[in-house]
């Protein structure tokens, strides 16, 4: 057991450790952002995933239009004895045409312009779909039929989703260890203002661990206050980026949104700034005694 | 209580200023350490108060070789030490009181007890009016009883002044001669360096001599035992 002694004052602190603080509210406010950067992608992704992976899409492209609507029939009614599909529909024409007009412009859409058309398959949950055999029968019925299950963009999607993650957990790991480095250059910065203070303690027979807890204290201190400036911070930026996906609709971006728990874990984050700097500051504090008599 | 051994000391790797020190001082004795400026008195004490090691020869003290002292044995024998700084080395953050109270606290003791104990001792020492006032605004008098007051406080059994009434008139020196007189009878070993002969005198105390890097007893008249 370490009884406290304060003995450290608190409006001592000159240049090196005042500024602690704010050093840290700028690792925490990094660190904030590439952690909601992280979780909001994780959640994203899952939800595109499970959306995509039960749905399928037939493509027909036939230029002459009576050829490609008999072949778009004879496949939905072939679809529609295709046990375990949920549905599978047509998108009609004026839905064609709200997706190709960004591309194309509302005016050069005419009925004569040759659209594939597309059968939007939704397999229901759970099941899976012989891909192969569906694709094989589907041929038979029109030759050019593509059976598209998303697999590729999925592929691609997942491949950009591991490089986001991995950047985002890399600046994580590299701001935890900066901040851990600027922790110990400020508690060495403060013993060296204290020295003559730790020096009167420890003849009056002060234990080394009775004045690392003092520091430690102190650290706990200036992380956790550091920590909620950044976490406040990052907080009015998130929400403001948060707004502006918002605004941009029909984007896929819609779906990245952070969960209350996930937001939680961010909300801990002052508390970990302070956990971290108390025992990176006891550490740093109990190794610089061990050199002192 | 505290032999020396031949004992030298150095600071770094500059000549010796202290060179075959041999004296013993027994359990509840009480010794002026007396000499010129720079003689060596500070740094005399410095060994005792464990914040210097002897360069060579053997310094006992309370049954151990100080020289054979880990890290952790330190903070258990330096409590046992009531030491008054030539420089005060007060903490300038703390008020007189908190000060004073700091030994008691370190050695784990808390609470409205140690105020009062550390409050009387300062009515004592003169300083009713000035407890809660920090070293910086206090005169250098004032600040040499708080050190005093400090060191007296936890009763140590080992008691080091250096200087301790250099900054106060000669009626509050005598006082807090007393003060470590009083201490003394209760079984604290004293060791106070000073350059006030009247003092000395007054008291009558043995004097360790230290001249030329060498040291000598003298008893309360001044002759050589
Ligand atoms: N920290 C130090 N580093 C190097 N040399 C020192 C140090 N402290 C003291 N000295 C030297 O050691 C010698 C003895 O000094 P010390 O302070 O022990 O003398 P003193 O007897 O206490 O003198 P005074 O009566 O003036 O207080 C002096 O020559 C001084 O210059
Ligand atoms: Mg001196």
């Amino acid at each position: 057991m370490t009884s406290r002694v304060v003995f450290l004052s608190d409006s001592q602190d000159r240049a090196a450790t005042s500024l602690l603080p704010w050093v840290m509210a700028v690792m925490v406010y990094l660190c904030a952002l590439a952690l909601a950067g992280s979780l909001s992608l994780q959640g994203s992704l899952t939800a595109w995933t499970s959306d995509l992976t039960h749905r399928l899409t037939v493509q027909i492209t036939v230029a002459d239009p009576v050829e490609r609507e008999k072949q778009t029939e004879a496949a939905l009614s072939y679809l529609a004895s295709v046990p375990g599909l949920e549905s599978a529909e047509r998108i009609d024409g004026d839905a064609m045409k709200d997706l190709l007009a960004p591309w194309l412009g509302r005016d050069n859409i005419t009925n004569d312009l040759p659209i594939p058309s597309l059968i939007d398959i939704v397999v229901e949950k759970n099941k899976t779909i012989n891909l192969t055999a569906v694709q094989a029968r589907l041929r038979t019925i029109s030759p050019q039929a593509v059976l598209d299950d998303h697999q590729q963009w999925l592929g691609d999607l997942m491949e950009l989703s591991v490089v986001l993650q991995s950047t985002f957990w890399g600046i994580v790991l590299l701001v935890v260890l900066a901040t851990i480095c600027i922790v110990i250059f400020g508690t060495k910065a403060g013993m060296a203002e204290h020295r003559d203070t730790i020096e009167i303690m420890h003849l009056m027979g002060a234990h080394d661990t009775m004045i690392a807890t003092e520091f430690q204290r102190r650290f706990m201190h200036h992380g956790f206050k550091g920590g909620l400036i950044g976490v406040v911070i990052a907080a009015i930026t998130l929400f403001a980026l948060a707004k502006l996906i918002t605004q941009i609709e029909g984007s896929v971006l819609t779906t990245v949104s952070l969960s209350w728990i996930k937001a939680m874990a961010i909300l801990l984050l002052p508390f970990a700034a302070a956990v971290f700097s108390a025992i990176t500051a006891r550490w740093t504090v109990m190794r610089e005694l061990q050199r002192m008599l | 209580m505290i032999s020396f051994n031949n004992v030298g000391m150095r600071y770094g790797m500059e000549a010796e200023v202290l060179r075959d020190i041999s004296f013993e001082l027994p359990q509840g004795s009480f010794h002026f350490l007396t000499g010129p400026s720079g003689a060596g008195k500070s740094s005399l004490l410095k060994m005792l108060y464990l914040a210097h090691r002897p360069s060579r020869g053997r310094l006992e003290m309370f049954g151990q070789n100080v020289t054979d002292l880990k890290r952790d044995d330190l903070p258990r024998l330096r409590r046992r030490i009531g030491v008054v700084f030539q420089e005060f080395r007060l903490l300038d953050h703390l008020t007189a009181v908190e000060n004073v109270a700091l030994p008691l606290r370190i050695a784990g003791g808390s609470g409205r007890e140690i105020d009062q104990h550390v409050e009387e001792l300062l009515v004592w020492v003169g300083l009713k009016d000035r407890m809660k006032s920090r070293p910086p605004v206090l005169s250098g008098g004032e600040k040499q009883r708080v050190a005093i007051a400090r060191a007296v406080i936890a009763k140590p059994d080992l008691l080091l002044a250096d200087e301790p009434t250099g900054n106060v008139d000669p009626a509050m020196s005598e006082r807090l001669m007393h003060l470590f007189v009083e201490l003394n009878k209760l079984g604290t070993t004293t060791v106070i360096a000073t350059h006030d002969m009247n003092l000395v005198r007054k008291i009558g105390a043995p004097q360790l001599h230290l001249r030329d890097r060498f040291v000598s007893r003298l008893d309360g008249a001044g002759d050589i035992i």
